[in-house]
């Protein structure tokens, strides 16, 4: 299954990341490398959204969607964390 | 910013492109973009497991200091839940997914479309750029009503880089640290978060 490919690939590089902690020209590479990549597989889904009538069609339905959850999840956010800090933030000590 | 436009632009890119119908056959291939994928979450893995930095940041932060990315993570997925009870189409785990990329979209909406399609993955995409644009656009309202946390909570992942700037000049310079001490514990939750939550409510 794919999910769990994703998870343990991360995992992997994770504990392999560490082997090359005083190699700064791996990370430097590594994050130029994720950059691009990150450009392709967006430039990817944008092919794949293309191809599907479907997902093209329900553009302004789904925009909707992502509208509500991503008010919802602004509201969610600032509403915990204002609760938490009323609960265990006193005198400011976090900042 | 300059990089979501870039980024933006790929996305954008590849839906004229498509919609022309200029592109070769191999490239509408599902499965080049599993591999990419897979290959991206390697890189990902390798980039934080070698950064020096961030086992020092990690080694300094106090229990306190992780209150706000974990009210962050509890709101974005009870927010998401809730708003997907009135949404018949997305599932519970989805909206869950979606709120968990914290404003996190390029990598958010990468991984959804992955592992949920390409409409979990729209969804995902525009969900959490609109995260990003409420933040800087409601910032100097969120501090009036909510308090000073409430921008980086809004921001999310993306309070150690493209909101950082609001949450400086409204809720004040001290609060920098724990914008991006809070940023970066969201960023690293998102690649473990986003597929857990698929798998867990699928």
């Amino acid at each position: 299954m794919s999910v769990v490919v994703v998870i343990g690939l991360f995992l992997v590089g994770l504990i392999a990341g560490r082997f090359f902690k005083s190699y700064s020209v791996v990370r430097k590479r590594a994050s130029l490398f994720m950059m691009w990549a990150v450009y392709l597989l967006l430039f990817f889904l944008g092919i794949s959204v293309g191809n599907n009538p479907d997902v093209i069609e329900n553009i302004p339905q789904l925009g909707l969607q992502a509208f509500l959850l991503s008010v919802g999840a602004v509201i969610g956010s600032v509403v915990v964390v204002a609760l938490l800090m009323l609960l265990f933030h006193k005198n400011n000590r976090l900042s | 910013m300059r990089s979501s436009i870039i980024i933006l632009s790929f996305f954008a890119l590849g839906i004229i492109l498509a919609l022309s119908g200029l592109l070769p056959r191999w490239m509408l291939n599902e499965s080049l973009s599993t591999y990419a994928l897979y290959l991206l979450m390697l890189i990902v893995g390798i980039s934080v497991g070698s950064d020096k930095s961030m086992s020092e940041i990690f080694r300094r932060m106090k229990l306190v200091h992780l209150l706000v990315p974990v009210g962050v993570i509890l709101g974005s997925l009870a927010g998401a839940v809730i708003v997907s009870l009135f949404i018949h189409q997305i599932s519970h785990g989805t909206a869950m997914a979606i709120g968990a990329g914290f404003g996190y979209y390029s990598l958010s909406a990468i991984l959804i479309s992955g592992i949920r399609g390409d409409e979990a993955g729209v969804v995902a995409l525009l969900a959490n750029i609109f995260r990003e644009v409420f933040t800087l656009v409601m910032a100097p309202f969120l501090v009036k009503l909510f308090g000073r946390f409430s921008i980086i909570a809004s921001g999310g992942a993306t309070a150690m880089d493209t909101t950082l700037p609001v949450i400086v000049r409204f809720s004040g310079k001290e609060m920098t640290v724990i914008a991006i001490l809070s940023g970066i514990v969201l960023s690293l939750l998102v690649p473990v978060l986003v597929p857990f939550l698929l798998i867990f409510f699928s």
